[in-house]
């Protein structure tokens, strides 16, 4: 029988798996559609990458409340980043920004994935009952430390096509190239 | 700068791999701040909403 704490950080792993899948999934489609991300886009990324990081510290050092937090408040701001996002476009005439996937853009799927990890993570602390608080690390096993490297590797990838994209300086409303190819095409 | 966020975010997360979690709690805080500066400047512009 499967200890609960066992469940717990099973869990929590395939958490950190799936932001970083969404993460992946988000950059297919900039590539395969050849659509760039908006500002508001780019920080709902980042939303995802601290969610990333609150799942991350669970599985590489056991399950806290303040991990939780961390979770719970970065999935609250993606929430309010891509919920602000379907405000400017709620408005029929109003458009929309980048294409649609399920009759869904991909700010509303961000706003309901957001509003998923605030019910799975609810549903962790649930299953904490009586003995949140630190626990014992586990040992890095190779499925583990092949996902938190994937989570790392994704996150540094979106540093370098983000300033790929934008430079050092402020990422356009509507971008439609790549700032560093404009440069180096100059 | 988002760019900068997500640098800040990766060391956060390498920090915590190899076992530094204040240091990585730390850079994450960094991290959240910028985010959340990045987040008010680009919530400027009026939403066209009418009730």
């Amino acid at each position: 029988m499967v200890r609960r704490s066992e469940l717990v950080a099973v869990m929590n792993l395939l958490g950190l798996l799936g932001i970083t899948a969404v993460q992946v999934a988000a950059y297919a489609f900039q590539f395969a559609q050849g659509e760039l991300p908006c500002p508001l886009c780019l920080l709902q990324r980042v939303a995802f990458a601290m969610v990333a990081f609150g799942f991350l510290l669970n599985v590489t050092h056991g399950s806290q409340p303040a991990h939780y937090g961390i979770i719970l408040l970065s999935a609250l701001f993606g929430a309010s980043l891509s919920g602000r996002q379907i405000l400017l476009h709620v408005v029929p005439g109003s458009g929309a920004y980048g294409s649609a996937i399920l009759d869904l853009h991909f700010y509303t799927w961000a706003f309901l994935l957001f509003v998923v990890t605030i019910l799975a993570t609810a549903t962790l602390l649930l299953l904490h009952v009586g003995e949140i608080g630190p626990t014992q690390s586990t040992p890095p096993a190779p499925f583990l430390s092949l996902v938190v490297i994937a989570a790392i590797v994704v996150t540094a990838a979106n540093a370098v096509t983000t300033f790929i994209q934008c430079g050092p300086i402020e990422c356009p409303d509507n971008p439609v190239s790549y700032w560093l190819l404009n440069v180096l095409a100059r | 700068m988002v760019s900068l966020v997500f640098i800040v975010l990766t060391a956060a997360m390498v920090l915590v791999w190899r076992g530094h979690r204040s240091g990585g709690m730390a850079a994450f805080a960094l991290a959240a701040v910028l985010a959340v500066v990045w987040f008010n400047h680009h919530i400027t512009d009026p939403l066209q909403l009418s009730f």
